[in-house]
């Protein structure tokens, strides 16, 4: 069995839906553990595509592909996963900000955490502060991740963790940004907890604030 | 003081040749520079700037909506919500982009059927009208034109397709994706040689294919479906093609340079693109362009940050040539009017040589 979930694990690299979502079948047929196949087939195969993806030997495509193929896996898993505890790594809200309608680097944020197991809510574009807070209250979530691709919508990163703050809620929430002119130091000026480069570092820096925030 | 005209500033420049002081340069202006700067006439902004070489632009339509529309029509307010020159598109414009209030948000050309619907015809005289182009060359006989156009095959073929869908398309039909970027290498060549024959100086080839940190795909991946294409544009036309592409292309450049490009715009900087590193490396082959930070420096209004700035990029790139200074992207709307006039003014003065 193992070896099976080391086929899953090297087909999700591949980007090999059809077989990943074969082997997971079987694996479940044979009554494999379904939170063992996500962490050793699936996440285990993402995490790899994270570190190919930071070391340059893999691009947005073979990680588009790779979560993909993921995903795949995972549609088969979901309507037993929920009887389970400990499915999920944590929760995690995504928006892109107030005015901003660009979602790719979004969207591939949102692969990357799934493949690493959080249960991910996407508020999608173009979110104004309110809803955001409203989706904090609600969910409750480990990690909130804001993007803006445009220079002229930076400034409502800073607005939306405002609007948190006000909500008395800023505390209850690590909160990361990105985005293409999103630098560490803009992150520090508004009071962000976290940035990162990329999709593949996001979910490697929110595990160190997590870490952090637990121990302290 | 200047000592030869912009033309002959440019023309030294981009063959590695020491003019008299470095020549100022510009990807394209939002229209509030144009109004700010040259009420509402696009070359007279250029001119008020200083720009040594006046950028060409080749029409686009979204929906019958042109670019730079808000210069020439009322735009609703909520329309110009982030739109600057794409302010008034809304909707699938003419190669299959999908627009939201000014704002790209995703592609029409998912399959072979679609192919031919986002090709669009040539249209030459309309996208650049000869008399227009005659009229501005006599009024401005100094200057260089530099054809600045932003339709390049593999950036445009990704936009028209959708990031996603173009990514996996890469594995799922691959061929689909070839003949997309063969349509369009073919398109525009033929716009670009029609520019070229009215009077370009040269080429600034407008292909976006970088993020913050990294290439769309891998540097195989771009040999294999790219380059090809770039050698071919370079080698259909008489005048120099440079390239501009947003984000770090740094793993590109001697690709490129290969293939016959024989300079760089934009290079910004935020996205990891190091202008003196560049500038050593292949400073004797490639005209660089650029490199002023549009993101952190020109939205400001600290006059002394600017400074700093054009001095840095000076430093880095000036010496021996085949160096025009400009942002590391557009003039685009989050930019200050005052950093900009900063800017060029600044550089004029230290640009000597």
């Amino acid at each position: 069995m193992e070896q099976t979930l080391k086929e899953i694990a090297e087909a999700v690299i591949k980007g090999k839906a059809p077989i990943v979502e074969n082997l997971v079948r079987s694996c479940l047929d044979q009554g494999v553990n379904p939170i063992e196949i996500m962490d050793k087939g699936l996440i285990a195969g993402m995490s790899v595509v994270g570190g190919k993806f930071k070391a340059d030997e893999m691009y947005l495509p073979e990680v588009m592909i790779a979560a993909r193929a993921m995903n795949a896996g995972l549609a088969v898993l979901d309507p037993v996963l929920g009887s389970h505890d400990a499915a999920s790594k944590g929760k995690i809200i995504l928006a892109t900000v107030n005015g901003d309608l660009h979602d790719v680097g979004k969207n591939m944020v949102s692969m990357m955490f799934r493949g690493a197991g959080y249960k991910v809510v996407d508020l999608g574009v173009n979110v104004p502060e309110e809803k955001i807070v409203q989706a904090i209250r609600d969910e409750k979530p480990d990690v909130l991740a804001l993007s803006a691709l445009l220079t002229m919508t930076l400034p409502n990163l800073k607005t939306a963790l405002e609007a948190l703050e006000k909500a008395g809620l800023r505390k209850s929430v690590i909160a990361m940004v990105g985005g293409a002119p999103v630098t560490q130091k803009f992150a520090d000026d508004i009071g962000a907890d976290g940035y990162a480069l990329d999709a593949a570092s996001a979910v490697e820096r929110a595990a160190e604030l997590r870490a952090g925030r637990r121990s302290s | 003081m200047d000592t030869m005209t912009s033309r002959e500033r440019v023309l030294s420049a981009i063959h590695h040749r020491e003019p008299d002081r470095v020549p100022l340069y510009a990807f394209s202006l939002d229209p509030k520079f144009i109004r700010a700067f040259g009420d509402g006439n696009p070359f007279k902004a250029f001119d008020a700037l200083g720009l040594d070489s006046f950028p060409i632009r080749v029409q686009n339509w979204c929906q019958g909506v042109p670019l730079l529309a808000s210069l020439v029509m009322e735009i609703p307010e909520d329309q110009q919500t982030a739109g600057g020159a794409f302010a008034g598109w809304n909707g699938i414009d003419e190669f299959g982009r999908i627009w939201e209030r000014g704002s790209y948000i995703g592609g029409a050309l998912k399959t072979w059927d679609d192919i031919d619907k986002y090709v669009p015809p040539l249209k030459l005289e309309e996208r650049t009208p000869p008399e227009l182009m005659q009229k501005y060359k006599d009024l401005y006989p100094d200057k260089a034109y530099a054809l600045n156009h932003h339709s390049g095959p593999f950036g445009l073929t990704m936009e028209s397709m959708g990031f996603e869908h173009f990514f996996f398309m890469l594995y799922d039909d691959r061929d689909l994706v070839k003949e997309v970027l063969e349509r369009r290498t073919k398109w525009y060549i033929e716009v670009c040689k029609y520019v070229q024959d009215l009077g370009a100086d040269y080429l600034v080839m407008g292909d976006d294919v970088a993020y913050k940190g990294k290439t769309f795909v891998s540097p195989e991946d771009f040999t294999e479906l790219a380059i090809p294409l770039y050698k071919r544009i370079v080698d259909a036309l008489d005048i120099p093609v440079f390239w501009h592409s947003d984000g770090y292309v740094r793993p590109l450049i001697g690709l490129a340079l290969d293939a016959g490009i024989r300079g760089f715009h934009a290079l910004e900087p935020v996205a990891g693109n190091d202008l003196g590193e560049i500038k050593s490396k292949y400073g004797d082959r490639a005209v660089l362009i650029g490199n002023v930070d549009c993101v952190n420096v020109l939205t400001t209004t600290d006059l002394a940050l600017v400074r700093a700035e054009v001095d840095r990029c000076m430093s880095q790139a000036k010496k021996g040539g085949g160096f025009m200074i400009a942002t590391s992207n557009s003039l685009h709307g989050a930019c200050t009017p005052e950093a900009v006039w900063e800017m060029y003014r600044y550089a004029r003065e230290v640009g000597a040589y």
